[in-house]
């Protein structure tokens, strides 16, 4: 039971992280434009992040090295530091943008003011990290979050024609025209960004040292990591498969979580449009929580400073202040007018830039024998885990000339 | 772990990846400025497209209240999304700077997006009238193949 529950890590890490805002809506309009042509994006984009994933949960178990001191000891001090301010502006705004998505998704389902849903979520999001513990926590997002199922069995329903889907697992250009090879192109690099979001691998690699994991777990390691990584990409592919059936042929572009939830629910009744609200918000919400907690831990990591959601909160005040300060920021932000969709279209690009500063630091640890003994990666390890860097950075310089030639992606 | 202290080479890495995260933030400002520029051939086309993926997707919403799918919180507050995310995009057409030979297409998808507004702010009283949903379906078409019109008339 304690192992099968230990898997709702990995979930909630996949599921506030691959189904958040940016992914839920980037993805439909990917699949509403290119049909399935990017399903290998999605492919791609899970297997760095298992790699990388269970990099960073094994560097934390056997080198008891949290993400941010690995990224202070190797890219040093002033980079390090340049790091965490980036990554932590990442957090701040990513978790804005989940915030008003919760506060969209909670006024489509009760007709509230959609202010006051802001900032209530805002409250009730720090009353249940304040009172509930790291397991806890992990629990009621991971398993909540399973809701969104529904837009799996959606897009199953619809009856996809599974030759094409296959198909997409192919790079193909689209058209022969430079419009629509560039809007590919920054689709699959958005694709490829939401599902690498950084603070999934920060906030596993938070929950290992929580736990309390030891080298013995390190089967687990993998495992729990590949489970939550293959749940949230079929969930990230019903979400393309939809945007392919349901608006593609249509000519719609989905500019809003309103349009995408009815996608959701689009061969079912009125509970299904219910229940794929719910999800979203359980996802929203455990994207918002992970983002915020990132924020603390990259903090008090990188300065060394007590850390830890199962401690007392006398023990660990910068810890606590910096969540708070998080979710404080964030909801100050949310609530400046800014729709949550621009705020996901800079983090899903900003993302994509500040990537590399903490992916080449993870690497690094994991291959180093002195640090990891016989847990050290091997050498195909490396050599894909270099490869995957390599198009991680070949992305990041990509995604803002292609962010600027397809003004954020409008067809 | 091994301290990285190549303190030589610490500040120019420094300043590069402040260049390195800068430059999407204000690129971003930019970008979301940019709508506001001249309105050639290709924007025109890219806004028509645009304008007819509002049609749709209100014609799609309009045959989900009918299937009698939809609550009614949701009808209220989708229609309300639709109707500002229209409204927000007939400004950009307004602000927008029309080349030579495009204006009257702009014009004209400025006034079948009024005419889009007005539908989406009565679908929330008219979600049990099934009759006054097929009329506001029938108008949308209207306003769909005018936009039709319009794009290949460019």
């Amino acid at each position: 039971m304690k192992k099968l529950l230990g898997v709702t890590l990995g979930m909630m890490t996949a599921l506030g992280g691959f189904v958040d805002l940016g992914q839920i809506v980037f993805t439909m309009q990917a699949g509403a434009l290119f049909g399935y042509r990017l399903m290998w994006a999605i492919v791609l984009g899970t297997a760095a992040i298992i790699l990388y994933m269970e990099m960073c949960g094994r560097v934390a178990v056997v080198a008891k090295e949290p993400v941010f001191a690995v990224v202070r000891t190797r890219l040093g001090f002033p980079l390090g530091l340049f790091t965490l301010i980036a990554s932590n502006l990442l957090n701040v705004i990513t978790c804005a943008a989940e915030l008003g998505g919760i506060a969209i998704a909670l006024h489509l389902l009760t007709g509230w003011p959609e202010k006051i849903l802001l900032i209530g979520t805002s409250i009730g999001l720090g009353l249940i990290v304040f009172f509930l513990s790291f397991q806890w926590i992990e629990r009621t997002f991971g398993l909540s979050g399973l809701m969104t199922v529904v837009f799996a069995v959606s897009a199953v329903t619809l009856h996809p024609d599974w030759s094409q889907v296959a198909r997409g697992l192919v790079p193909t250009i689209p058209h022969p025209n430079a419009k629509h090879v560039l809007l590919y192109a920054y689709f699959a690099v958005g694709i490829f960004s939401a599902v690498l979001m950084e603070y999934e691998v920060h906030f596993y690699s938070f929950g290992v040292m929580e736990e309390n994991w030891t080298p013995k777990d390190l089967g687990q390691n993998f495992m729990v990591a590949a489970f939550g990584s293959v749940l949230g990409a079929a969930l990230t592919a019903g979400l393309l498969v939809l945007g392919a059936l349901v608006f593609l042929p249509r000519g719609i572009f989905p500019e809003m979580l309103s349009s995408t939830v009815l996608a959701g629910a689009f061969p079912f009744g009125h509970r299904a449009l219910v229940l794929a609200l719910l999800g979203t918000i359980a996802c929203l919400a455990g994207a918002a929580v992970e983002t915020a907690l990132s924020g603390a831990y990259n903090l008090c990591q990188f300065f060394n400073l007590a850390w830890g959601k199962n401690e007392p909160k006398k023990s660990v005040p910068v810890y606590t202040l910096a969540w708070t300060g998080t979710l404080v920021l964030a909801l100050f932000a949310a609530a400046t007018g800014l729709r949550p969709l621009q705020l996901v279209d800079m983090s899903v690009i900003f993302g994509m830039v500040v990537m590399p500063f903490t992916y080449y630091p993870i690497l690094k640890a994991a291959a180093d024998r002195e640090v990891m003994g016989r847990h050290a990666n091997s050498k195909l390890d490396t050599i894909v885990g270099s490869a995957f860097l390599f198009l991680i950075a070949g992305a990041a310089i990509a995604a803002i000339p292609l962010m600027i030639a397809t003004h954020s992606g409008r067809p | 772990l091994k301290e990285d202290s190549n303190t030589g080479t610490a500040k120019p890495r420094v300043f590069f990846a402040l260049a390195v995260v800068l430059f999407p933030i204000l690129t971003a400002t930019s970008a979301s400025c940019s709508r506001n520029k001249k309105v050639g051939l290709d924007e025109l086309r890219s806004r028509i497209r645009s304008a007819n993926s509002f049609v749709a997707e209100s014609e799609l919403f309009i045959d989900y209240i009918r299937q009698g799918h939809a609550p009614h919180h949701y009808i209220e507050a989708h229609a309300a999304y639709l109707e500002d995310a229209v409204k927000q995009f007939e400004k950009e057409l307004e602000q927008g700077n029309p080349e030579l030979g495009t204006g009257t297409a702009i014009h004209e998808c400025i006034t079948d997006m009024d005419l889009l507004r007005r539908e989406l702010s009565s679908i929330a009283a008219l979600s049990a009238n099934n009759h006054g949903l097929a009329a506001a379906k029938t108008r949308m078409e209207t306003i769909r193949k005018s936009l039709q019109k319009a794009y290949s008339s460019i």
